[in-house]
């Protein structure tokens, strides 16, 4: 189609073209921004479920495998559960040595900075 | 001079540069919002639908295989975004009988035409613009205004390069009808 001595084209070439409202980029930018925040969760939405779906999956063939197949061929050996209170025991007596070491530390710390501040306060040149 | 290529922008883009979206904006909103314009007739609904259009592009850049140009494909998605607003609101538009646009020919309208001055021979065009539906509209806008060949205009409308030479022929015609009969009013 010839546009040379067409009237349209010399009426439509001298259409003025539409002003854009003042505040459009800005807009546009805000909603890409929008955009690209939701595009990121989505894709990490999608990162977690694959890696829980993989997981649950690899447990499952474990759990068949192991217990129907039989595949590694293993006997697990079950602990003899009559010494198990003597362990529970050891156990809570390390953990109380252990909580009463983290206070007396905490208490030892605390006295010894209120006793410097109050050095510091009688005679400040002597311990700069 | 351009600086830097569409290409270049859609690379940095797809790296995570969200800020370069920024350029292809600033070089096609304008275009972009003047044929929406154009087609619905709604300053609102323009602005709204030429911010859609962005985020599509933006949204589906990765579908851009560059088969046709950059500009091509953004206002592939402005016509298809302008068409489907048009289509959820009914309007009823002139049918012209096709002796009275075969009737017609470009000689008597340009003499006629040439009778006024440019603000009413404007306003005139765009009255007749108007009485046009939405698809013909934009057929004609892209190639007079944004000077798109026959066959972008085919790839923008999905349409088939000889089905759009038959239409911008009719439509052609008809704007010639109807600025004739602006004239003799």
């Amino acid at each position: 189609m010839n546009k040379n001595n067409d009237i349209l084209n010399d009426l439509f070439s001298r259409m003025p073209e539409e002003e854009l409202p003042q505040s459009f980029r800005i807009n546009v930018m805000r909603k890409i921004e929008m955009e690209t925040e939701r595009i990121r969760i989505q894709s990490e939405r999608w990162g977690w479920t694959i890696v829980i779906i993989t997981s649950l999956l690899i447990a499952a063939l474990a759990v068949v495998s192991i217990l129907y197949i039989g595949i590694p061929k293993i006997s697990l050996p079950i602990p003899d559960l009559t010494m198990l209170p003597f362990y529970f025991y050891i156990g809570m007596l390390a953990l109380v040595l252990l909580g009463s070491d983290y206070l007396f530390r905490k208490h030892f710390r605390k006295k010894q900075f209120t006793h410097k501040d109050k050095q510091q306060e009688a005679d400040p040149i002597s311990l700069t | 001079m351009e600086l830097y290529t569409d290409t270049y922008y859609i690379k940095r883009i797809q790296a995570g540069d969200t800020a370069c979206f920024a350029c292809l904006l600033d070089k096609y909103s304008r275009q972009v919002y003047s044929l929406i314009f154009k087609v619905v007739r709604n300053r609102e609904d323009a602005e709204e639908l030429a911010q859609d259009v962005f985020v599509k592009v933006y949204r589906y850049l990765s579908s851009f295989k560059g088969d046709s140009s950059f500009s091509t494909w953004i206002y592939r998605i402005a016509y298809n975004t302008a068409i489907s607003e048009t289509r959820k609101k009914k309007h009823e538009f002139l049918a012209i009988e096709d002796a009275i646009i075969n009737n017609v020919s470009e000689e008597e309208v340009a003499e006629a035409l040439g009778r006024s001055d440019t603000s009413v021979q404007m306003n005139k065009l765009d009255a007749a613009l108007e009485q046009l539906p939405p698809e013909e509209r934009a057929i004609i806008l892209l190639f007079y205004i944004k000077e798109k060949t026959i066959d972008d205009i085919a790839d923008i409308t999905g349409l088939s390069s000889s089905n759009v030479k038959v239409k911008l022929h009719r439509i052609r015609k008809k704007l010639f009808v109807i600025l004739k009969g602006m004239e003799e009013q």
